[in-house]
């Protein structure tokens, strides 16, 4: 397989790490080279998280060059803006439309309007994603009675709806299997569907 | 003997297989970013593989705890962050002079970039200035093989090793084969007498120094059959010598640059002693040479003195021209344009600057006590005149230096904070100073300034923010927890009992989430004339839900704005800065988001009409 660079980012506490670990599981169980570099730390209480995930056996070092990145996933918009720079011209972005921006940065609005990112987006990728992935988590975990997000596994399925994504949807169901125990499985399934469900939208 | 099949890690779960395939007898560590998940890992495995393990009080304890186990013949590794070489430095400048029996291995997981540190300091260095050697793995799957050697390495030069981690190996995840564990039978602890070793002091000291030179210099001899040089391509043109995680760096970067050709590779896995021969024979193949390293140009230092010995004359680029950054790490993008620079390459793509958007400041969890602690600790500056001085320390709440507190006044390092602002009290300055400090690092290196304040009557106020866990790091437990690392119940200290003892008579003990009771005892205390001591105590939020959810309990219910309550004046949002209540932009009004809301319920005095509702009101 080619060269295969995925950028996940968001906000600390969005289940990022997880994310890109189970990317990178579902990717390496194919027997795929899988190198994730993650940035985290101090970002875990609501600063900016980074997971680069590359696939491929020309991958050696755990960053993606900006202008590398050919997917770009985003769970909150402004950090997709930030990371914008990394997709490869013509690259594609899923991102989840709720924005968060930090109170004071709230009032001084030194963020852009978010429609400023969406055009931003539009300019340099092939395809931008906007899903409405927080709203359909929330559903999904009222419904489970859950403590646990799922955002991250609805972003996740939503990309394997995409045809040249390095993991396809058996192979991210297969390693959710592996991943939860029964109790939290059929919750996870039903994100990742829920994910793929809003890619048609 | 255990098949584990090939499985993606962390580089940190990957040095501690390492160490346990060479079968670890004892591991002691202190908790720090990016170095903790290799202790974990080796918590976690201590039951299947019957190793001994420990979160020490602090690095230089998990050295000793460590040295001891070497001397009696044991296999032992120490597991720290960068700056715990510095707490460990006494016990380990002169542990080299003794030397050891069995392996022993000082994992350092440095910073570079300081993603989460106050400085960025290089371990080769240090390793250098301590006469240790030190091993510099590239990726996880050396990170695991060089852990395993590093112990036979050592047992090879009686001499214990520095295994050098950063954030780029420790936080990187690849597929490893842990190929076969066997099952190393643990070894029996044995200590021979040697007055003239183990009594490192005058005489005995400087023999051991003059042993520790010899052994240095015949190190590489001694080493020769380990794997630790590696070579690639064949080009005359450019040789680049590399080391560490910058080694990727380099194969991505003539790889997207295609020079294999005109390149030539060297990659040392050992930085110091310095593989002398292996440069200078390389130096000869190749027209000139280029060094890429991250952090200070160590490597590119020794290879001219290399050079220079051996009386080659051969231009080496690198950092020392400006090159290479020292500061910061290094990525494919630096590396890329260094080799485009001295090759002359014509530049292909120019990549677009980044976005300009503010950085996300970390900030404190939903219920986490620190908030409701700094919000009383605000409210007792209020009534105090002149406003004090705030002196900070390393743990979550240092984040008391990010909005909407921003109280902060200084920061330094582990235990600084008692420590200097017994400084600040003797150097006069007309203000009350207060010292904030959490349980983990009053037990790491606060004691000492608490012991030093009270002998030497300052007129100090600290804050003692008592969380219980080492919680910055992942909620690994202390001498304040009361359970050990492997899970049985231990004693707490009790940090009120330990002030009184260590002299301190002003000592106040009250509930992190009565934001009332903090502020008035800081008012007393910092109104008192002579040294004094608020304990505020209540356990670390976000550890308490998952205990919580282990235990099957239901979430608490979340509390609410009351729109019709809400005035719209934003207090809650400007002094309090909790994640859960947002602004409603359209209504003007504060609203609390009941995903994040954990019902602590501390917010309810902020609002001064009170809007918020939870509770028992509810």
């Amino acid at each position: 397989m080619r060269e295969t660079n995925i950028l996940i980012t968001g906000i600390g506490g969005q289940g990022i790490i997880s994310a890109s670990r189970l990317l990178a599981q579902a990717a390496q169980s194919t027997g795929e080279k899988v190198i994730v570099g993650e940035t985290f730390g101090a970002s875990q209480r609501e600063g900016s998280v980074m997971s680069n995930v590359r696939i491929g056996q020309t991958v050696y070092g755990p960053l993606i060059a900006p202008g590398k990145a050919d997917y770009l996933i985003a769970f909150e918009p402004y950090e997709a803006l930030r990371c914008l720079h990394s997709l490869v011209p013509q690259g594609i972005v899923i991102v989840n439309t709720i924005p968060s921006i930090p109170f004071r940065d709230q009032m001084s609005g030194v963020y852009p309007p978010l429609e400023e990112v969406w055009i931003r987006l539009d300019e340099k990728a092939k395809a931008v994603f906007q899903l409405h992935a927080t709203q359909s988590a929330v559903e999904i975990v009222k419904k489970y009675e859950s403590r646990h997000d799922v955002t991250n596994v609805i972003m996740l399925g939503a990309a394997t709806a995409l045809d040249d994504f390095p993991v396809d949807e058996t192979l991210l169901k297969a390693t959710l299997k592996a991943r939860f125990k029964q109790s939290s499985l059929s919750m996870n399934l039903e994100a990742l569907e829920a994910g793929r469900a809003l890619m048609q939208e | 003997m255990s098949e584990k099949k090939t499985r993606l890690m962390l580089g940190n779960e990957a040095i501690a297989w390492g160490a346990i395939a060479a079968g670890v007898d004892v591991a002691a560590g202190y908790p720090g970013t990016p170095s903790s998940e290799v202790l974990q890992t080796l918590i976690e495995l201590a039951n299947e593989y019957g190793h001994y393990v420990e979160w020490s009080a602090n690095e230089k304890v998990a050295v000793e705890c460590a040295a001891a186990a070497a001397w009696s013949g044991l296999r032992s590794i120490a597991v720290m962050k960068h700056l715990g070489l510095n707490v460990a430095a006494d016990a380990l400048t002169t542990l080299a002079y003794t030397g050891v029996r069995g392996g022993m291995v000082i994992l350092s997981a440095g910073d570079a970039q300081c993603h989460t540190s106050s400085n960025e300091q290089d371990a080769r260095v240090f390793a250098q200035f301590a006469k240790i050697p030190v091993l510099d793995p590239a990726d996880p799957e050396e990170g695991f093989s060089y852990a395993k050697i590093a112990f036979d390495i050592s047992e090879a030069l009686e001499l214990p090793i520095i295994l050098n981690s950063t954030p780029r190996l420790s936080h990187t995840s690849l597929a490893i084969d842990l190929g076969t564990i066997g099952e190393v039978p643990h070894r029996k602890a044995d200590f021979i007498e040697d007055k003239s070793r183990w009594i490192c002091v005058a005489a005995s000291a400087l023999k051991r120094h003059r042993w520790l030179n010899a052994r240095l210099a015949e190190a590489l001899d001694r080493l020769s059959a380990f794997p630790l040089i590696k070579r690639l391509y064949h080009g005359k043109r450019l040789g680049i010598v590399t080391n560490g995680v910058a080694y990727n760096y380099v194969l991505e970067a003539v790889e997207a640059l295609g020079i294999r050709k005109d390149v030539s590779v060297l990659k040392l896995g050992m930085s110091y002693p310095f593989p002398t021969d292996a440069v200078t024979s390389f130096a000869s193949e190749v027209d000139e040479i280029l060094v890429i390293e991250e952090l200070e140009p160590f490597v590119e230092d020794q290879t001219r003195v290399a050079l220079q010995k051996a009386a080659l004359s051969i231009k080496v680029h690198g950092k020392n021209e400006g090159l290479v950054p020292i500061e910061g790490e290094l990525n494919p993008s630096i590396v890329s344009a260094a080799l485009i620079q001295v090759l002359g390459i014509e530049r292909r793509d120019v990549a677009t600057p980044p976005f300009e958007l503010p950085r996300r400041p970390p900030i404190f969890c939903p219920g986490c006590p620190h908030r409701s602690t700094y919000y009383g600790l605000r409210e007792a500056m209020k009534q105090v005149s002149p406003q004090p001085l705030i002196v900070g320390d390393i743990g979550c709440y240092t984040m008391v230096s990010s909005y909407p507190f921003e109280m902060l006044d200084t920061l330094l390092c582990m235990g600084a904070g008692a420590g200097m602002a017994h400084g600040f009290s003797k150097a006069r300055l007309d203000r009350p100073i207060l010292a904030v400090i959490g349980d983990s690092t009053l037990f790491h290196s606060g004691l000492p300034p608490l012991a030093n304040i009270a002998y030497n009557n300052s007129n100090v106020t600290v804050l003692i923010l008592d969380n219980r866990y080492t919680a910055m790091t992942g909620f690994q437990p202390n001498p304040g927890t009361g359970i050990r690392a492997t899970g049985e119940p231990a004693t707490r200290l009790s940090i009120e009992k330990v002030v009184r003892s260590l002299g301190f008579g002003h000592v106040n003990v009250v509930p992190a989430h009565d934001s009332k009771a903090v502020s008035e005892a800081l008012v007393s205390a910092l109104t008192f004339q002579g040294p004094s001591i608020v304990i505020s105590k209540g356990p670390c939020a976000l550890q308490e839900q998952r205990l919580a959810a282990k235990r099957g309990e239901e979430r608490r219910a979340p509390f609410l704005v009351d729109p019709d309550a809400c005035i719209g004046c934003r207090a809650c949002l400007t002094t309090f800065g909790c994640s859960a209540i947002q602004w409603e932009m359209e209504a003007e009004k504060a609203i609390i988001d009941p995903q994040k809301c954990v019902g602590c319920g501390d917010c309810v005095v902020v609002c001064q009409v009170g809007a918020i509702k939870g509770g028992s009101d509810a």
